[in-house]
């Protein structure tokens, strides 16, 4: 079976050694909450070898930005070296390329938050836990994230109760 | 009522959240998870093309 465009961005990512953490939705659904999401939310490392790396990603995808598609604007390396969020659209779909999240948590304040997943065929990447998640979806605050909330919630405690039972995959 | 009326089909927590489906999805490894959801996100995209059409 052929992969995903979801799977496809974030192996490109990882076989070009960005260093990043997945976040938002689809990091939900990894973590076991089965909502809907269709793009891939990512905060990477500013250093500057990795903007280096994720840019040469970010060409191979043809990524320009979502707002105003028609000009065809490409991100550069100011755009990812700053704390705020770049909305891309690849030919894989919806990137969001995030430089901080929350109260303003780089990649290497959410590593410890973060875990190793296996995607199989070789492909592992960093998935922020659940119990962060819910944490920076209760900061944001917004209508969106709060309606989230219930669904997160409910799959954490369930995630915990299947751990204690010695269940899960 | 029955007693097979009796018996609960679906487990929802207080707020509403279906329990059952949860239980399912973490029942996957992380990856079944993301195949899972790449085929029902296009089967998604595939029926909102075809009611487009029309």
């Amino acid at each position: 079976m052929p992969e995903g465009n979801l799977r496809s961005t974030l192996r490109i990512l990882s076989e070009n050694q960005v260093d990043f953490i997945l976040v938002g939705g689809l990091a939900a659904v990894l973590q076991g909450v089965p909502l809907s999401t269709y793009d891939v939310d990512i905060v990477h490392s500013r250093e500057a070898l990795n903007i280096h790396r994720l840019l040469s990603v970010l060409e191979t995808l043809d990524a320009i930005f979502r707002m105003q598609p028609e000009r065809r604007l490409k991100p550069n390396a100011s755009h990812l070296s700053g704390q705020g969020h770049v909305n891309l659209v690849t030919r894989l779909g919806s990137l969001d390329v995030l430089g901080t999240i929350g109260n303003g948590l780089s990649y290497e304040q959410l590593l410890p938050y973060s875990e190793s997943m296996d995607l199989e065929n070789g492909l592992e990447i960093r998935v922020l836990g659940l119990e962060k998640l819910i944490e920076l979806k209760e900061e944001i605050g917004g209508e969106k994230d709060r309606a989230m909330l219930p669904l997160l919630r409910r799959a954490l405690e369930e995630k915990r109760r299947s751990e204690r039972v010695g269940g899960g995959p | 009522m029955s007693a097979l009326s009796s018996i609960p089909l679906t487990d929802y927590s207080p707020d509403g959240v279906d329990l059952t489906l949860i239980r399912w999805f973490l029942s996957l490894t992380p990856a079944q998870r993301l195949e899972f959801h790449e085929r029902h996100m296009e089967d998604i995209l595939v029926i909102r093309k075809l009611n487009a059409r029309g």
